[in-house]
């Protein structure tokens, strides 16, 4: 029951950036997450997919993070898509209506081509 | 850290800091696995308690070091419970009406918290110099 947390960022092309969290993601450890994606922001990235398959918890801290940059990221003309989630996880996200505004897909390569493929 | 035991009764005593978080949910991840609780009533223990504890710390105590948490974890035949005694200003969890999605950043924690868990809190008053709040589960049999 290692606790820690680890927010990893890998480009993918094309102006996408992919978030890879692991571990547990709380209001100890959002601050982390935050500082990444505001990172992010400001260099103009902001077409993010935020990879869940390792990640264990979040709490409605972790989830505030991505609530508070949905709008800049949009306005900006990005996106921030989540994929893989767990059941705890996806249990969580629907309880807060997660699903009426952000993009969830079930793997990676569903968020990548969401990206790929222009949208109506 | 301070633990007692006695049959299905657990006590402990946290620093009432952020970084402590992780301590708390291994303390009642731990007992609720030695004491056969359903992976899903442990987690929605542990996630009602996450939340209650970082507001507490956050808006009752408001980060200031030194402070502490005292948390009981008990089970019966029906119900797996964490009480939390602290003497932060009292801060009404329960009250916290169930909202709709919005995209503020804060205050979420207590609407899932009240989701997944039934909590009753019970503000320092007269002689009792310290809040209560008391989160509960039913028990299960499976997952």
């Amino acid at each position: 029951m290692n606790q820690g947390f680890r927010a990893d960022l890998e480009p993918k092309g094309k102006g996408i950036f992919v978030i890879r969290l692991r571990g547990y993601l709380d209001a100890y450890t959002a601050p982390q997450l935050d500082t990444l994606i505001a990172g992010l922001l400001e260099q103009n990235s902001n077409r993010i997919i935020v990879d869940c398959a390792e990640l264990d918890y979040i709490s409605s801290a972790g989830l505030g993070v991505f609530m508070a940059y949905i709008e800049p990221i949009r306005a900006a003309g990005g996106d921030l898509k989540f994929c893989s989630l767990n059941e705890r996880i996806a249990m969580i996200m629907d309880m807060l209506g997660f699903q009426h505004i952000f993009h969830i897909t079930e793997h990676f390569d569903q968020a990548l081509r969401a990206f790929e493929i222009p949208s109506d | 850290m301070n633990i007692t035991s006695k049959h299905q009764r657990v006590e402990c005593t946290f620093p009432a800091r952020l970084e402590a978080l992780k301590d708390i949910r291994l303390f009642i991840e731990m007992h609720c696995m030695q004491w056969g609780v359903s992976k899903r009533q442990c987690w929605a223990l542990v996630l009602a308690c996450d939340e209650i504890c970082s507001n507490i710390i956050r808006h009752g105590y408001r980060l200031i070091d030194g402070e502490t948490l005292s948390l009981g974890l008990s089970m019966d035949e029906h119900s797996c419970s964490v009480t939390i005694r602290d003497t932060a200003p009292p801060f009404n969890p329960v009250r916290m009406p169930r909202r709709e999605f919005n995209l503020a950043r804060s205050g979420h924690g207590l609407d899932l918290a009240n989701r997944v868990a039934r909590i009753v809190y019970l503000p320092k008053r007269g002689r009792r110099c310290y809040n209560i709040t008391s989160i509960s589960v039913p028990i299960v049999e499976t997952d």
